[in-house]
């Protein structure tokens, strides 16, 4: 089965910078995070799965199609998804009025079914109750959720979700979470994200961006893996860990060589990330152990 | 969020292949809907519309002159749609949603196509409210009839704001933009429209670039002008609606780096913006030319041959006059005239005709010249010849200027009032009837007068000083109808406000000119009385109209005799000879040429 994107040398500059640098990738049906630190390339990867940024270089494809092709970004853009990690909202709008219009801007041109879609993504993301509201009276997290609901409109085939979570009470991210578990198993759902947390909660794989590069593809779990037998706990901070912070029971977590003393404890996906993103001195070598 | 098992089932809802275009449709509807619920274009609606009620507020409207005002009352919301349709253009970007909206199947460029079908919202008012209006000025009882060019030039106007204002939001979207715009515009426009303002220094050739012009001179004038063509303009207007279309859905695939975008391809949109600007420059180049020599020589025509060219008809023996497309105001006239001889005690020996004229004030100069030339507007290329300035001149000082009228003349010019003003017209013509009943001359002299305040005009001929027929003409004015007498009671009114007694405007000696009490509504006869023989009337009226019809008709042919004196009319009436105002002496200029007295 053909992978829902194929990426191969991709490639984006703003001028000198280079955003993405000979990324190769594939993505399949289920849930992908890509994690990374700011500035490493997430939202412009996403930008340029959704479409709406074209690479310098590299071969693309999504959804089978081309979209540097008009014919076949047009096809992406009718089984797409997209919710972006800033966006504006028409204050003036109501909820179900901009959902309408979202949803006629997605070709869903049968009043009837366009009317049945809006309120099930409204009841999807909570917001029924404020349909009839105009946008600047939400909250901050409730138009998050809106955006959700704007990309979920038309049942897309690929999701992309750039920080879904930002700005969401922690409740409501456990909503999120259950929301994409409730997919269709077909449906592809990239998302960007900083909760490590959110990765490891429903995402069937993960990559990790850094420097505009993918330094690591696989499972949450592959990711902890990444940190085994460095997690260390210990009653003292050491000073030659290369990273240690005292938890919440007063016990101290290092990350690195073992101190003396402590005790060996199971990586997370959050220690594999540390330890990928060259945070810890003396791991970056660490860096290529992308598979 | 909910906590359902699974997401609803939704997969019936994907979008059918080919619904693109339906797709535009229903967001054209959509942005149609939410321009027309916009308070901006509801007010400029409103406006518009109270624009249109206030000035044809109390007039007889000529359809030549409401076809194009209408389309001017239309600019303001014009402006407001521009206005609205900036914000809706540019909402994506100002609201920071282009990322988003990028991803939609819809492309920028085919949103901005929906913009501009959204364009309909405020067509659709547009069409309500010169449909309102159209049948409000019908309900005033128009001359002649709306030219259905015109009318859709004012739609098109809309039309031409909105397709601005999406190009404008395309390229620039801080709202700032739209009412900058607005304001160059809207003073150019104001200034084109104000013929008292300053006028914007362009030459009358580059005028027709701007989008609306309104000839000033067209509703004094006996029908519609063909200084600018309905079809030119419509072009005009049409194609630089076009442009700016094209330009909004240009910009839109520019600023996304599509040029074809779904939906809208860039062949169509060139091929349309190729054929807006070449009917533009048509269009631009027919404005741009003034109207041909056998345009401005029929207008002459029209106007120095009135006999020629007005349509008589006769009712109660009186014959009236008048040009194509007035015949609905003979009735009108018919009801002054009918009620100043309906007062005599004997039918006049001679028929009467009343005539209709071009009023020689509108063309007459600060100067006291009459040049029609010098009336043209820049965008008005009308440009009258000088026998239309020496004719209308001659209308003022020549009783035989134009064959078959009476003598002396009775004329009315194309203005009536349908209002609370109609009184003062009516007093107008039933002063000149009066005059005719009376031998008086309708006619006058003109005289240069100089005043402390500089020189200044002054139309005077003999005057009746002293004789009863003067007081009796102002009395028969004054009650033909009841609009006639309150006209007259509220003019003497005004100017007893202003310091002057009946009417001491000018001070010579032995009498007391002053002017017509029509007060500058309908013909300018400037028709002058003195003030004994205003106060005389004065006094008739407070009469009962009985006793003052017994003591004319005991000798009538007599009384309108000049060696009828006011003493004597005084006498028969019974009541004392009202004392005149007091002479103003610092009025009186010595230099004035001293007037005959009527024979």
């Amino acid at each position: 089965m053909e992978p829902t994107i194929m990426i191969e040398g991709l490639t984006r500059r703003y001028g000198a910078t280079i955003a993405l640098d000979q990324i190769d990738l594939a993505v399949s049906a289920g849930i992908t995070g890509i994690l990374g630190p700011n500035g490493a390339g997430k939202t412009t990867l996403l930008a340029i799965l959704a479409t709406v940024a074209e690479p310098d270089a590299g071969r693309l494809r999504v959804l089978g199609q081309d979209p540097r092709e008009r014919a076949g970004r047009l096809r992406i853009r009718r089984s797409l998804g997209y919710l972006p990690q800033e966006l504006g909202y028409h204050r003036h709008f109501t909820v179900a009025a901009f959902l309408d219009y979202v949803a006629i801007l997605k070709e869903i041109t049968d009043a009837r079914q366009r009317h049945a879609e809006v309120a099930r993504v409204l009841a999807e993301v909570g917001l029924a109750d404020v349909a009839g509201k105009r946008i600047r009276t939400l909250s901050g997290g409730m138009r998050r959720r809106l955006g959700m609901a704007q990309a979920l409109l038309g049942d897309p085939r690929l999701l992309v979700f750039d920080e879904p979570t930002a700005g969401l009470d922690p409740e409501q991210r456990l909503r999120f979470r259950e929301l994409l578990s409730r997919l269709p198993g077909d449906r592809t759902v990239v998302l960007s994200t900083h909760q490590v947390d959110d990765v490891t909660a429903v995402c069937s794989s993960v990559v990790v961006i850094l420097g505009g590069k993918a330094r690591f593809t696989g499972t949450p779990a592959e990711l902890a893996d990444l940190a085994a037998g460095r997690v260390w706990s210990a009653q003292a901070r050491d000073a030659a860990a290369d990273l240690s912070w005292r938890g919440g029971d007063g016990s101290w977590r290092h990350i690195g060589t073992a101190p003396p003393g402590a005790t060996l404890v199971k990586a997370t996906a959050e220690d594999g990330y540390l330890t990928l993103t060259g945070a810890l001195d003396g791991l970056a070598g660490l860096a290529g152990a992308s598979r | 969020m909910t906590a359902a098992a699974g997401l609803a089932p939704a997969a019936a809802v994907r979008a059918a292949p080919g619904g693109a275009r339906l797709a535009v449709l229903l967001a054209g509807r959509a942005e149609a809907i939410r321009l027309l619920r916009n308070p901006l274009v509801l007010l400029g609606a409103v406006a518009s519309a109270a624009l249109v009620g206030w000035n044809s507020w109390g007039t007889v409207p000529k359809w030549w002159v409401w076809d194009v005002q209408l389309g001017s009352s239309l600019l303001v919301l014009a402006a407001t749609t521009l206005l609205a349709c900036q914000l809706a253009a540019a909402r994506v970007r100002r609201d920071g949603a282009t990322a988003l909206y990028e991803s939609y199947p819809l492309s920028a460029t085919t949103r901005a196509a929906a913009h501009l079908i959204g364009l309909a919202g405020p067509l659709l008012l547009a069409v309500v409210v010169e449909g309102a209006a159209v049948a409000w000025l019908d309900f005033l009882g128009p001359v002649g009839s709306p030219r259905l060019g015109v009318l859709a030039q004012g739609l098109l106007l809309v039309v031409l704001g909105g397709a601005l204002g999406t190009a404008l939001g395309g390229a620039l979207p801080n709202p700032a933009a739209a009412v900058f715009t607005i304001v160059v515009l809207g003073v150019i426009e104001w200034d084109l429209l104000n013929p008292f303002g300053v006028q914007v220094a362009v030459a009358p050739g580059t005028a027709w670039f701007f989008p609306w012009t309104q000839p000033v001179l067209s509703g004094f004038l006996p029908g519609p002008i063909a200084a600018i063509p309905p079809a030119a303009h419509l072009a005009w207007l049409a194609a630089l609606s076009g442009v700016a279309a094209c330009a909004g859905l240009c910009l839109a695939s520019w600023r996304t780096g599509r040029l074809a975008g779904a939906g809208v391809g860039s062949r169509p949109v060139a091929v349309a913006l190729a054929a807006c600007v070449a009917a533009g420059g048509w269009s631009g180049w027919t404005l741009g030319h003034p109207p041909t020599a056998s345009v401005t020589a029929g207008l002459a025509y029209t106007i120095t041959h009135p006999a020629q060219t007005e349509q008589c008809q006769t009712q109660q023996g009186v014959r009236y006059c008048a040009y194509p497309g007035f015949g609905a105001d003979v009735a009108r006239w018919a009801a002054v005239v009918n009620g100043v001889l309906g007062l005599l005690p004997a039918p006049p020996a001679a028929r009467l005709t009343v005539r209709q004229v071009v009023d020689g004030a509108v063309f007459q100069t600060a100067t006291g010249e009459f040049d029609p030339a010098a009336q043209g507007q820049p965008g008005q290329t009308l440009k009258l010849p000088k026998e239309v300035g020496r004719f209308v001149a001659a209308e003022g000082t020549d009783p035989a200027l134009i064959p078959g009228s009476s003598s002396p003349p009775v004329y009315v010019d194309l203005d009536w009032s349908a209002g609370g003003t109609v009184g003062r017209y009516q007093l107008g013509l039933a002063e000149q009837t009066a005059w005719w009943v009376a031998g008086l001359p309708t006619t006058q002299r003109i005289v240069y007068d100089t005043t402390p305040e500089g020189t200044d005009l002054l139309s005077s001929s003999c005057v009746p000083v002293g004789q009863a027929r003067e007081a009796i003409a102002i009395w028969l004015s004054a009650s033909a109808t009841p609009g006639t007498r309150a006209a007259f009671l509220a003019g003497e009114a005004e100017l007893a406000r202003l310091g002057v007694a009946f009417v001491p405007l000018r001070t010579t000696a032995g009498w007391v000119a002053g002017q017509g009490g029509a007060f500058i509504a309908g013909y300018q006869a400037s028709l002058q009385a003195t003030a004994q023989g205003g106060a005389l009337a004065d006094a008739m009226l407070r009469l009962p109209r009985q006793r003052v019809e017994a003591a004319l008709a005991t000798d009538w042919p007599g009384w309108l005799r000049a060696a009828a004196t006011d003493q004597q009319l005084a006498a028969a009436l019974r009541i004392p000879l009202p004392p005149a105002p007091a002479v103003d002496k610092s009025m009186i200029d010595p230099r004035q040429p001293v007037q005959p007295v009527c024979r």
